[in-house]
């Protein structure tokens, strides 16, 4: 089974950069977007993205903005929502417009590994259903 | 002055008198000035905390609509979950009192403005549906409120909050009678507004309060000067023989102009008699007389002073209650800037330990110990960080408590159970003696609980060393409803009373106290108009006097029948 591909979207260059590292070493296929446009370009070219981590609160197109259009764009990936300032609000909201998780700044390993192993797992089931129904569909015509 | 020794006025009588005739001049000169410059203070301190009180009851009303807007979208969500069961959405609306008692009713209207069920003191169907169709441009907005005559008399606010569901649209619609939001905005405390108003755009009244009825000539127009440049207006008027400060400030997101009334006239001729007496002893001919009128004018300025204490407590109230404001509107921001570098800094410390998980010929070495207990130390500190902010969010944060009946002893003696592991342990005894008749009050159990919790574990965090005694005790007066809570600790220096109440103040060591419990009860007990007085004696004692009002008669919403 290939890596788990994440994307990672934060304006915080550092936070990025070390990111990328630590989560690389714990077995996960890592590209990187440091603004919501970025980010909507970068799967753009890569539509195989598993998991979106995504900050709440950038500069110019913010996390809930990018999480509507990326829930639009791609119904099957799945967002876990990273802020360093978690209101009931904002995170209903995410929740809302079809977010995985919500995870508080500074978060732990683990805890973020966890949630994006998940995340990947859902993400999977999602595709393996659909490609059933896919075969079942294409069965049903052919019977006809 | 009295200790004069008596044989001067034999032998240098006339010196003397001299003396004294010439030190009246400075005197008197001093009386005028002092006289004087009270009256500039008084009216000067006067003004601003008349400006600060208006803003405050402003602030006070927008943060009630908010919060009630908060309220609607949070019920809205949970009746969105089953928006076609009409016994559900009534429970859910039926289970909503709107704080302070300001929300009347409830209903719930389809797309086509037929109301789908509604509860409280809601206007006729047709009114309701009258005023969808009023309302139909605005209907693709998710909320808005507007004004509108109940059964065509009574002034409501109408907030209305847009619920979609299974591509059903309904309308959930919340009553505020106008007059219900007057009695709830004043700060406690403070003097009170001769006159205040609630106001539509054109300077109509909508409700009123207050002992001073005002001819409309005289502030219709700042109403509306107000409501066009959306900002505050203030107006020094004489009329008549009254004399008042006017305050115009637009409200509930210019739906509506506040007006307050001050009596300055009041205030200041308060002052005169003082002023007068002290000139006119000070320009009394004899020498007893003129001592006399030193005695007064420093009696006068020990009045001054007595008055300036009175006006400063008034003034920090004021600030007071204006810092927490700001500290709310703060807090995320600063949760927002710390996080996020410390974040960074947590990930870097991870990502080193990471790598020095690769370095295994170091392993078991000494340094290599050293290192990874200081990687660990900062990790931990900066959970340490995140700890403060959220708790520091969480203060701001008032709106999502859910308010209920509570009964205050049954609370009290939950804590006192709660904390008997915590009192053995410190070797402290809780007494109880609390009164009966002690009614339950309408507010947030939890809000309620961490006030009780707070106090009296700083209580026990006082005896800690020592052990001691805690006595809790409760009263119900004319005045309202007491807790007491007394500790035998070591007391709190004087310099430190004033200060226990302020956001991030402690005294316990380093990363044991954020600072923020007492200020958060504070804001707590402010919240529902009472007040907390602590009196300290140092090496006997604290008390920490909880004062809060008795429930005013209950105006609930009752689910209609049928
Ligand atoms: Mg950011």
């Amino acid at each position: 089974m290939s890596l788990a591909k994440v994307l990672l979207v934060d304006d915080e260059v550092p936070f990025v950069e070390t990111m990328v590292k630590r989560l690389s070493r714990r077995d996960f296929d890592l590209l990187t977007a440091y603004s919501g446009q970025e980010a909507l370009e970068v799967m753009e070219k890569e539509p195989r993205v598993d998991v979106v981590i995504l900050d709440v609160k950038m500069p110019g197109m913010d996390g809930i903005e990018t999480l509507k259009e990326i829930k639009y764009r791609y119904p099957l990936v799945e967002v876990i929502m990273l802020t360093a300032h978690a209101t009931v609000e904002t995170a209903i909201d995410g929740m809302k417009l079809g977010a995985f998780d919500y995870l508080m700044k500074p978060a732990e390993m683990d805890q973020l590994v966890d949630k994006v192993k998940r995340a990947e797992n859902i993400k999977r089931h999602k595709e393996d259903r659909i490609a059933e129904a896919q075969a079942m569909d294409i069965y049903h015509r052919r019977g006809d | 002055m009295k200790n004069i020794p008596s044989s001067l006025f034999g032998t240098t009588g006339k010196f003397f008198s001299l003396i004294l005739g010439l030190s009246l001049v400075p005197v008197l000169i001093t009386c005028v000035f002092l006289y004087y410059y009270d009256y500039l203070e008084t009216k000067n301190r006067y003004d601003t905390l008349a400006k600060q009180n208006a803003y405050f009851q402003a602030q006070n009303l927008n943060d009630l609509l908010s919060k009630i807007r908060t309220d609607l979208q949070l019920v809205a969500d949970v009746a969105e979950t089953r928006i076609h069961d009409l016994e559900f959405i009534k429970q859910v609306i039926g289970g909503y009192a709107g704080p302070q008692v300001t929300v009347s009713g409830m209903a719930v209207v389809t797309a086509r403005g037929e109301v789908f069920t509604r509860t409280g003191q809601t206007p006729t169907a047709e009114s309701i549906a009258r005023d969808m169709e009023l309302r139909e441009g605005t209907r693709r907005k998710e909320s808005y409120a507007f004004l509108s005559r109940v059964n065509g008399n009574q002034w409501n606010m109408v907030m209305v909050q847009r619920m979609v569901a299974d591509s059903d649209t309904k309308f959930l619609k919340a009553f505020i009678p106008i007059e219900n939001i007057l009695p709830v905005i004043s700060l406690p405390g403070a003097f009170l507004a001769r006159w205040s108003a609630l106001m539509d755009h054109e300077g109509q009244v909508l409700s009123l309060s207050g002992t001073w009825s005002i001819d409309e000539k005289l502030y219709q127009d700042y109403a509306v000067q107000s409501f066009e440049r959306e900002r505050m207006v203030q107006a020094g008027i004489r009329d008549n023989g009254q004399s008042f400060q006017l305050f115009m400030i637009p409200v509930a997101q210019k739906l509506m102009v506040l007006g307050l009334a001050f009596d300055f006239h009041d205030f200041t001729t308060n002052r005169q008699p003082l002023g007068k007496a002290v000139i006119l002893s000070v320009v009394g001919w004899t020498v007893i007389l003129m001592l006399v009128s030193f005695y007064i004018a420093r009696k006068g300025s020990g009045y001054l002073s007595r008055r300036e204490v009175r006006l400063q407590a008034m003034n920090e109230q004021v600030v007071e209650a204006g810092k927490m404001a700001s500290i709310g509107e703060l807090a995320s921001g600063i949760a927002h800037e710390i996080n996020n570098p410390v974040a960074i800094m947590v990930e870097e410390a991870g990502w080193m330990q990471d790598l020095l998980e690769d370095e295994t010929e170091l392993a078991g070495t000494k340094n290599f110990e050293e290192l990874s207990r200081s990687l660990r130390q900062i990790r931990q500190q900066g959970r340490r960080c995140k700890d403060i902010t959220y708790k520091l969010l969480s203060f701001a944060r008032k709106s999502d408590s859910r308010v209920q009946d509570v009964d205050l002893n049954a609370l009290a003696l939950e804590i006192s159970a709660i904390s008997e592991k915590r009192a053995k342990y410190a070797g402290v005894k809780i007494n109880m003696d609390l009164d009966p008749t002690v009614p339950s009050i309408q507010t947030s159990a939890t809000e309620m609980q961490q006030v009780f919790l707070n106090i009296v574990n700083n209580a026990l965090d006082a005896m800690e060393k020592k052990g001691g005694e805690l006595n809790i005790s409760s009263k119900k007066d004319h005045e309202g409803i007491h807790f007491w809570f007394s500790d035998t600790g070591d007391g709190i220096p004087k310099a430190n009373l004033n200060k226990i109440f302020d956001p991030f103040f402690t005294t316990k060591p380093v990363g044991k106290g954020t600072g923020l419990g007492l200020s958060i009860c504070y804001a707590i007990i402010q919240n529902l108009g009472g007040k907390i007085i602590v009196t300290s004696q140092p090496g006997q004692g604290t008390t920490f006097h909880i004062q809060l009002p008795c429930p005013q008669k209950h105006v609930g919403i009752k689910t209609e029948s049928g």
